[in-house]
């Protein structure tokens, strides 16, 4: 396939198609999967998350434009949510990376959750993989501006990195549970605002007290994005976070969590689709809910019986995949 | 697998002019028609509008300019989509452009000109039927 010898050759055409027909999970997809598959596991994956407006995506070209001018290539996956009532997204993160838009080393990508939630895009796993096959040095993730508890992200990535602004709430904020779980490292942006320096201090205390990470106490970084103030001592900092991982044997077990979260994600997938598009249309459906109508069934009981209806009908689909191969 | 394909466009302001109230007009109802629209923000080089198109791989280019400019930086965006290997996408041009420049750039490949006052209804439907689909 010419597609994939110009896509190892890191040609941008070619990461670009195979990103969308990875992204439409076509039959075609699977193939390309499969193909692609062997040249995985080189890419260092970076994940950055925060509440919208905290300005991630100044940030990413920040860092994305310091990690080229060391030497490294960057693939960026730029996430904005899709619209629950047409489908439609707009993509905007691109307006605020124009200085690495033209650089070689850097490739950018805008993308809609095409409806899931949780701050990610379903084909995530497999978009990664695209720009790991491209030789890609790093991938860095922007997910949706997200609020208390999408932490998938977590599992998704190798570095994760909670991008945070003053004026957000106090102490109260950052000790509920969520993102303050998941970050490895934590940036205080705007820093140049009032309330910065608070906003430092109550993630240093929160931070100091959170359960062990293997040792790894998560840094809290000021930056100015615009200003490009901090930009280097993050990357720094960043880079020290990878060294920590490698030197521990962590980053084994960071790619057997992004992995369960992707089998998990496909599995479930395949699960809402079989009830949404058959056991939601059935006969069976429609009886159970006049029995629970009626009260001759409980909820419970009702979903017990369809519960072991669906996974006959599991089995059946296995059944029609075996007599294709 | 179930197949999600979407129409993906790239709407972009070439050039120095700072006015880009239509284009997000024109961004918000091709959302709402289910379209992924990714927007570039304003003052664009023809190099960064096509380097956008190339990653984003998308359907059709929308460019919307209000300068005056339009004769010699929609030429320049056509080369480099050919020279990009990107020429087969469809290309629609908007703004302020005057009647008479219209042949010329329909001649560089610019498959159709929208000015004020096109309803957004009409270039909805109007790249639906016109994109290829490969």
């Amino acid at each position: 396939m010419e597609l994939i010898e110009n896509l190892k050759k890191a040609d941008p055409k070619a990461i670009a198609r195979i990103l969308t027909i990875v992204e439409n999970e076509s039959e075609e997809a699977k193939e390309f999967i499969e193909k692609i598959s062997p040249f995985v596991g080189k890419s260092y994956v970076i994940g950055f998350t925060g509440p919208l407006g905290s300005g991630k995506s100044t940030l990413i070209e920040g860092v994305s434009l310091k990690l080229a001018e060391r030497g490294y290539t960057i693939g960026i996956l730029a996430i904005d949510p899709s619209s629950p009532f047409s489908g439609g997204a707009f993509l905007g993160d691109r307006i605020r990376m124009q200085k690495i838009n033209l650089r070689d080393e850097i490739f950018i990508r805008s993308i809609s959750t095409r409806g899931i939630q949780g701050g990610l895009s379903p084909t995530i796993g497999n978009m990664i993989r695209v720009m790991d096959a491209a030789g890609k040095d790093f991938v860095i993730i922007e997910t949706v501006g997200t609020g208390q508890d999408e932490v998938d992200v977590a599992k998704m990535v190798d570095t994760c990195i909670i991008v945070t602004m003053p004026g957000l709430g106090d102490e109260i904020q950052v000790i509920k549970a969520g993102l303050i779980e998941i970050g490895d490292i934590f940036v205080v942006n705007k820093a140049d605002q009032l309330g910065a320096d608070m906003m430092v201090s109550y993630f240093r205390s929160v931070l100091e007290g959170s359960p062990n990470r293997n040792g790894w106490i998560p840094p809290v970084v000021e930056t100015v994005a615009v200003k490009e103030q901090g930009i280097d001592r993050l990357v720094d900092i960043l880079l020290s976070h990878k060294e920590f991982l490698e030197k521990k044997g962590l980053l084994s077990l960071k790619r057997r969590q992004r992995l369960q979260l992707e089998i998990l994600n496909i599995i479930k997938s395949k699960l809402i689709f079989l009830i949404e598009q058959q056991l939601l249309s059935s006969k069976d459906f429609e009886a159970y809910l006049d029995k629970a109508i009626s009260r001759k069934q409980n909820p419970y009981q009702c979903a017990e019986k369809l519960l072991s209806l669906l996974i006959k009908m599991l089995l059946q689909e296995e059944d029609n995949e075996g007599k294709k191969d | 697998m179930q197949k999600k394909e979407k129409i993906r466009v790239l709407v972009a302001k070439p050039g120095l002019d700072g006015h880009d109230r239509g284009a997000k007009v024109i961004c918000q109802a091709l959302r709402d028609a289910g379209m992924e629209v990714i927007y570039t923000g304003l003052r664009q080089t023809p190099e960064q509008i096509v380097n956008a198109v190339v990653q984003e791989d998308v359907d059709a280019l929308l460019l919307s300019i209000l300068s005056g400019a339009h004769n010699t930086l929609f030429p320049r965006i056509m080369d480099l989509l050919k020279e990009k290997g990107m020429g087969n996408i469809l290309v629609l041009g908007g703004g302020v452009i005057p009647q008479e420049d219209i042949p010329q750039l329909k001649q560089l490949g610019i498959k159709e000109i929208f000015g004020p006052g096109t309803k957004t209804q009409t270039i909805i439907e109007y790249i639906k039927e016109n994109i290829s689909k490969t």
